[in-house]
């Protein structure tokens, strides 16, 4: 009787072993950049017992010109390698993508969501590029991206790249986190608003000034007489 | 004579708090907006948009796709839905006073641009959370007591508190919206704690 509990005892521990090593192959696999998680319900069994939560993503694909949705174009998530294609709507299907955040922020003040970076691609456009998806927990996240067609003319046709900035509200955190009593603008604080002022002006001559929509063309250079 | 004069004065009276009033946009005379004029500023090198940017040029955006795209940036999508609710009217709230009092600034007519300078709009950037919250009190204004459309302000605040200093302030702390929703106040309640004298109002026809 012994014998059969400790028998049944090192099966499981093979398997709990040999699961584990399969997981660590995904994990270097992954970090190869192969495809590291399994398709279908696991997918979010495999982030969760790999410690990291997950949320919905799912990307919808726009002409960036006119407005229209690009149908059959093909998205990766870079950190995943997790690929769909659009419909004819320009949707593709919602698919469960990991909540990465930077672990150097993790110590000092976590961040309100993670961050992931999708690639779309398709005949006739530009690669476009979308880094710092923001992806929260529980939630499910529907970015537009935008792809620039290519056009005659176009001779250097490289990837265009839209960087998702941080959330505001964690900003103004980091911000307050390291500020010295007063410093610079100061913590955050309702006394600061002053809702009745109108907006800012444009910055000054140099940098803001409105420009006519078609500038003058340059003057040609006067040609300099021919030596007798 | 007299009767002359006073009947002057009562028309003077009578003309003068109709315009009063007409200065006065309520819930129940102005329309739910369908449109919003949006300035767009120049981005920084990063790709932020600058608040003292140039204009670039003036977009009109349906008004709830306005909100769809606004509301994420201000507040966060995993938040309590309460206080993604109470971020969405404060976030229509403020553009619709900004569609009834619409800026002109070098050469642009605009209701708002996309900056900090009123709200961070940025396209393509829904998340089906925030989408919900605004969807749930689209058909809800809060304003004041006889319908007046005000501009509902607000801040981040601080983490983990009420944030006190922002109530007295008659200002809606973003942080402080996330404190009560996870102590199970509602929409309302919210709301209530930060704007005083203020009422929820139904809007004819949406």
């Amino acid at each position: 009787m012994i014998r059969m509990k400790r028998t049944r005892w090192i099966v499981a521990l093979l398997v709990l072993l040999s699961a584990g090593g399969l997981l660590g192959l995904q994990v270097s696999h992954a970090a190869s950049g192969g495809p590291p998680a399994p398709a279908g319900p696991l997918r979010r069994a495999y982030w969760r017992a790999l410690g990291i939560r997950t949320a919905g993503l799912q990307l919808r694909v726009i002409n960036a010109v006119t407005q229209q949705p690009v149908p059959g174009a093909g998205c990766v998530v870079a950190d995943t390698g997790d690929r769909v294609e659009t419909n004819a709507q320009g949707v593709a299907p919602a698919i469960d993508a990991p909540v990465f955040r930077n672990p150097r922020q993790e110590e000092l003040l976590a961040q309100l969501h993670g961050q992931l970076t999708v690639l779309c691609y398709k005949n006739g456009y530009r690669d476009s590029i979308y880094m710092g998806v923001r992806m929260h927990e529980n939630t499910l996240t529907r970015p537009d991206v935008f792809m620039y067609p290519i056009g005659r003319g176009d001779r250097r046709i490289e990837p265009t790249l839209y960087q998702m900035p941080v959330h505001r509200v964690w900003l103004i955190e980091l911000a307050d986190r390291y500020r010295l009593r007063e410093e610079g603008e100061g913590p955050e604080r309702p006394q600061l608003t002053r809702p009745t002022e109108p907006p800012a002006p444009q910055e000054p001559e140099g940098y803001g000034v409105q420009t006519p929509p078609h500038p003058a063309p340059p003057q040609p250079l006067p040609v300099p007489p021919e030596p007798r | 004579m007299k009767r002359i004069l006073s009947l002057v004065t009562l028309f003077t009276l009578l003309l003068g708090t109709t315009t009063a009033f007409a200065e006065h946009r309520t819930v129940f005379d102005t329309p739910y907006p369908r449109t919003i004029r949006v300035a767009i500023r120049e981005s920084r090198a990063a790709g932020e948009p600058n608040p003292r940017g140039r204009i670039l040029y003036v977009k009109a955006v349906d008004f709830d796709t306005y909100v769809f795209n606004s509301l994420p940036n201000e507040w966060v999508p995993s938040w309590q839905q309460e206080a993604l609710q109470s971020g969405a009217m404060a976030v229509k709230m403020f553009a619709w006073y900004r569609v009834l009092h619409p800026t002109r600034l070098d050469g642009w007519d605009f209701d708002l641009d996309n900056t900090t300078n009123f709200q961070t709009y940025r396209e393509g950037n829904r998340y089906r959370e925030t989408d919900q919250a605004h969807l749930r009190i689209r058909n809800l204004a809060y304003a004041m007591p006889n319908g007046t459309i005000v501009e509902l302000n607000y801040r981040a605040g601080y983490r983990g508190g009420p944030n006190w200093e922002y109530r007295n302030a008659n200002l809606l702390s973003q942080w402080g919206t996330q404190y009560w929703g996870e102590r199970g106040r509602n929409m309302l309640q919210i709301l209530q704690w930060y704007y005083q004298g203020r009422t929820l109002h139904p809007i004819p026809q949406v």
